[in-house]
Parts: C-alpha cells; sequence; structure tokens
C-alpha cells in the first residue's frame, strides 16, 4: 500500500499539473488587490463576491493556495524519496537534481515554519515613547531624523532606540534605511516617518480636545476644520490654519495661535510631532530557509556545471 | 556616448554576417571581434557612470539593459568562437538585428538616462549580487529566445536538434543565475532591507512565476522528454514573462521595488 501511496503522489504528472496551476493562479492573484475585506473594493459585485467567497483577498490563507502547495510538498517529498530509494550507486555529481529536491523540501520547511509562527506588529513612536516587545524588553525612542538630500519623495531617516532588558540592562541601536536590527531573534524594521501635526483645544471646564488635520469642531451653524500648521514669517511660533465657515457660505482660512478662542474653546497648545512606524517581527523560519537555499544552490551549480561545462555541443 | 559607438559596430557586424551568409553560407569570422568590443564597450559605460556616482550603475532600467546588453555579446562572442557548440550562422544573424533593435530602444527620447545616485535603500552590496545574477540569467533567457525562434522555422532535423541542445543549455544556465539571483539573493536581500524574506510583492511574484516556467521547461526537456517544437513555445513564453517581470512589473503594479 505504501508503494501504491508513493507510485501515485510521485506521479510525474502531477508535478507538471502543479506547476502549471501555481503559474496560473499566481498570475491571476497579482491582479486582485491583496487588503482585508473591508478594503477590497472590485467591481462588478459578483466579482468581487467570488474573489471573497474563494478568499483570494488574502490568497496565501485562501483554500485555493493552500491545498496546492500541500499537494506539492507530498509530491516532492514522494518524488525525492522514490529517486532516492531507486538511484544505484551513482556518481556524485549525478545528485544535483536530488539535492534540488531536498533543498526545496527544506524551503517547504522553513516557509510552513514562518507560516505558522511568524508574528509581527507595528509600533508607533513619537519621540519618547516606550512599547514592550514580544520578549518583555522595553523599546524606546530616543531621536528620531528625516534626511534631506535625497528628494523630498526617498525614504531616509535615522531613528536612535534604547531596549531595556527585564534585568535593566539598556542597549542602545540605530536604526535606518536599509539597516533593520536584528535583537535576540526580533527583527526592527522601520517603514514610516512623518511629521504628526496636532492642536490642542481647552473648554470652559479645561478638558482637553485633540484634532488632527481634517477633523473639525461645529457649533451652532459655524464650522471649524482644522488643516494644518504653519510657521508664521520671522517668527518661530507655529499658527494653527483653521477652515471657518457658516451654512451657505464659502469657506475662510483664518490663522490662530496659541491662546487664541477659537468657538466656546481655547486653543492651548499647537504641536508638531516626528512619528515613526515600526515593524516588530519574528520570523523562526528563516535559518531554516537559508539553509534551504544554500543547498538548493549547490544544486543548481552541480547540474549547470555538469551540462555546461562536459555536456557542451553534445545533443 | 559609448551606445552610439556599439550602435555602429553592430550595424558593421550584421553587415558582415548577412553577406557571409548571402556570399559564402558560412559564418563570418570578423563578428565575433566585434561583439565582444561591443560587449565590453557597454561594460566601459557602467564603469564609467559607476565612477561618477561612486556606487555600482545599476540603478535602472537603461542601466540594467546595458548590462542586459553587455553580457549577452560577451556570451554571444564566446560561443561564435567556441568549437564545442555548435551552432548555425543565423543565429548570430538573429541576435544581432535584436541587439541592435535594443540598443536604439535605449537611445529614444523619454528613457531615462540620467546618471543619479542611488537612493538610501539601494545601498547594499546585496543590490550587486541581487541585479547581476539576475541579469546574466536574462540574457541567457534571450538566448534561449532566440535559439527556440530558430527551431521553430527550421526544417530540417539536424538544425532542430542543434537549436534544441543551445536552447536547453542556455536554459540551464540562466536558470542557475536567475534561480540565485532573483529569487535567493533577492530573498536574503529582503529579509536584511525590509525584515521579511518574501513578501509576495509583485516583483518577487513574478519572478517566480518566470522560474516555475523554466522549471517546468526543464522537467518537460529531461523528464518527460516531450517534443522540441512544444518546448520551443514554452522557452518564448518564458521570456516573455521574463520581460515582463523585468519591464511590466514596475509599469503595472505598485510595490516595494517602485523607486
Amino acid at each position: 500500500m505504501l508503494r501504491n501511496l508513493i507510485h501515485y503522489t510521485s506521479s510525474l504528472k502531477l508535478t507538471l499539473f502543479l506547476i502549471l496551476y501555481f503559474i496560473l493562479f499566481l498570475i491571476i492573484v497579482s491582479f486582485i488587490p491583496q487588503t482585508g475585506i473591508d478594503n477590497f473594493n472590485v467591481n462588478p459585485v459578483w466579482l468581487r463576491f467570488v474573489f471573497l467567497f474563494f478568499g483570494l483577498h488574502q490568497f496565501t490563507h485562501s483554500i485555493l493556495f493552500i491545498l496546492p502547495i500541500a499537494a506539492f510538498i507530498l509530491n516532492l517529498s514522494a518524488c525525492t524519496i522514490k529517486r532516492l530509494v531507486k538511484k544505484k550507486k551513482e556518481k556524485f555529481s549525478s545528485s544535483g537534481r536530488d539535492i534540488i529536491h531536498i533543498g526545496l523540501l527544506i524551503l517547504m520547511t522553513g516557509g510552513s515554519i514562518s507560516f505558522f509562527l511568524k508574528h509581527d506588529k507595528n509600533l508607533v513612536f513619537s519621540e519618547g515613547d516606550q512599547h514592550v516587545l514580544f520578549n518583555g524588553d522595553k523599546i524606546g525612542l530616543v531621536s528620531t531624523d528625516r534626511l534631506s538630500g535625497d528628494g523630498n519623495n526617498t525614504e531616509n531617516w535615522i531613528s536612535e532606540f534604547t531596549i531595556t532588558s527585564g534585568s535593566g540592562e539598556t542597549h542602545h541601536f540605530r536604526l535606518s534605511v536599509n539597516n533593520p536590527v536584528t535583537y535576540r531573534g526580533i527583527s526592527l524594521y522601520q517603514f514610516d516617518w512623518q511629521m504628526k501635526e496636532y492642536v490642542y483645544l481647552k473648554d470652559s471646564q479645561d478638558n482637553i480636545y485633540v484634532l488632527e488635520p481634517g477633523e473639525r469642531i461645529v457649533h451652532g451653524d459655524n464650522q471649524y476644520q482644522f488643516k494644518e500648521i504653519s510657521t508664521t514669517p520671522y517668527s518661530p511660533t507655529y499658527e494653527a490654519v483653521f477652515l471657518f465657515s457658516r451654512e451657505g457660505e464659502n469657506p475662510v482660512e483664518i490663522h490662530l495661535k496659541e491662546l487664541d478662542d477659537i468657538s466656546v474653546f481655547a486653543i492651548k497648545e499647537i504641536k508638531k510631532v516626528k512619528q515613526i512606524k515600526i515593524n516588530e517581527g519574528e520570523d523562526p523560519g528563516f535559518a531554516v530557509v537559508v539553509v534551504s537555499f544554500i543547498v538548493i544552490f549547490t544544486g543548481l551549480l552541480m547540474i549547470t556545471v555538469k551540462k555546461i561545462l562536459f555536456k557542451t555541443g553534445r545533443n | 556616448m559609448f551606445v552610439f559607438i556599439v550602435i555602429t559596430l553592430q550595424i558593421i557586424s550584421l553587415t558582415f554576417r548577412a553577406g557571409y551568409i548571402i556570399i559564402k553560407k558560412t559564418k563570418d569570422p570578423f563578428s565575433p571581434y566585434l561583439d565582444l568590443c561591443s560587449g565590453l564597450l557597454l561594460l566601459s559605460e557602467l564603469i564609467y557612470r559607476s565612477i561618477l556616482i561612486q556606487f555600482p550603475a545599476i540603478l535602472n532600467i537603461y542601466e540594467i539593459l546595458i548590462l542586459l546588453l553587455s553580457f549577452f555579446l560577451i556570451v554571444l562572442c564566446f560561443i561564435q568562437f567556441s568549437k564545442k557548440v555548435n551552432s548555425t550562422p543565423y543565429f548570430p544573424l538573429i541576435s544581432g538585428i535584436l541587439v541592435i533593435f535594443l540598443l536604439v530602444f535605449t537611445v529614444v527620447p523619454g528613457i531615462y538616462r540620467d546618471v543619479s545616485r542611488p537612493v538610501p535603500i539601494l545601498k547594499s552590496l546585496w543590490l550587486i549580487l541581487h541585479v547581476t545574477f539576475s541579469v546574466i540569467g536574462e540574457a541567457f533567457f534571450f538566448l534561449a529566445f532566440i535559439t527556440s525562434v530558430l527551431l521553430l522555422v527550421s526544417k530540417t532535423t539536424n538544425k532542430i536538434n542543434q537549436y534544441d541542445t543551445l536552447t536547453s543549455l542556455f536554459t540551464i544556465a540562466g536558470f542557475f543565475f536567475f534561480t540565485t539571483g532573483a529569487l535567493i539573493f533577492g530573498a536574503i536581500w529582503a529579509q536584511q532591507a525590509w525584515g521579511s524574506y518574501w513578501s509576495w510583492d509583485p516583483k518577487e511574484t513574478w519572478a517566480l512565476i518566470t522560474g516555475l516556467v523554466y522549471t517546468l521547461y526543464l522537467h518537460l526537456k529531461y523528464i518527460r522528454k516531450v517534443k522540441t517544437k512544444f518546448l520551443a513555445f514554452v522557452s518564448i513564453g518564458g521570456f516573455i514573462f521574463t520581460l515582463f517581470t523585468l519591464f511590466g512589473v514596475s509599469c503595472f503594479f505598485k510595490g516595494f521595488h517602485s523607486y
């Protein structure tokens, strides 16, 4: 029974079918937005329903991906076992294919470990903020700067961090573009930098309200929408720019400083804050994947050298 | 500036090739040297640009195309010199025509050719390994594409077998370099730069699709032993995917590879 199982699962037709299936499947899903269900805007509606039904909006979790991958792993394992069992004492140089297959199995193992065990989360920091990492250590942002000179749209920043372990030991790190930090198996990668603008309002009972750009306050027929923060000419102080409008009238821009009144509020503080986003990730599968790359590379090199150097010119 | 010299050399080479085929029905002895000069001149252009920016100049489509063509011409030269590789005179002739077409494409208005420093995300040793190996692989796929086309138009069994042998050799070499460069080195660099070795980024996905097409070719060729003409179509399809991965993905999709 085991022999029949290996015979059918090691079928070359199954291999070719799976390769063709993944080629077509990946072409199709590369055109489908991979977003959460709430942001999945595809028209017409019936097409959206079909994509969501089959889970193609997150295709790596879709049954149309997971089942064929499982079949591929089974097929690859059976082929590899069959070849190794049947293999007579051949020269080492002819084992390139088997080495690649073994490498692919190691890759599938590493990929599966990553799929099931990798976890990550995004952390948002302003200068001075602290968060707790997966391992319980505390990470705090000391300073961050966006470097100029490479164009407005180019990612270019440096952030200084401290990580304090449970025993009180403090380590200093620097994150920059293309240089993430690995700390005790956790990778920290900065993917965003921005200046956040806030206006703090205070009412007559000293309650504090925070407005971000685009947010508004409404009082009767009057509406105040916070637009942005600007710097006054010849002065370092900030001004908050609001769009004031009454019902039926066009909005008018007004510039307000701290302590100015706006509707029933007073402006307590106008603030620009540097804010960064970091991805904290832990992936135990990567080490296994690196081993698989070495094995696959070895197998490819053996086949290439044998075919190109020793069989060139023969049909 | 070297590109215009190379276009001139290739036109001269094409004239020799065509002349020898028409008059003597053989390969001409001069074109391999012109191909070698052309390849080295294109490499010199890249070295010059690299010196200007103090970083390997393989940062935009223009430079990648120049790198691809330089490898292509150098390999083409060695193939023509090689006594082990048996090819007909039509192979370098068609290769020369396509090279001139691509070289002209690099000088048309609209192509970004400025020498510019790398953005911070590209300042890594892995860029050199990832891009160089991938481009060498794509150059071999280009050669396999040409021999596949010649196989389809050949009528004699002898020529079909010659082109089939060449196609499989080029595909194997291309598969080694492309898999190593695009997939392996690319994944290692992604882990180092982005904290994740595989993110299903459009460029990554289409590189994988290209690799799968050539995996299909190799399985069909060496295990299933299907007909050579069918294999030629698979090889041509693989090169179309290679071109889409290289040029089309950046046009249609946004992802980590958009700079």
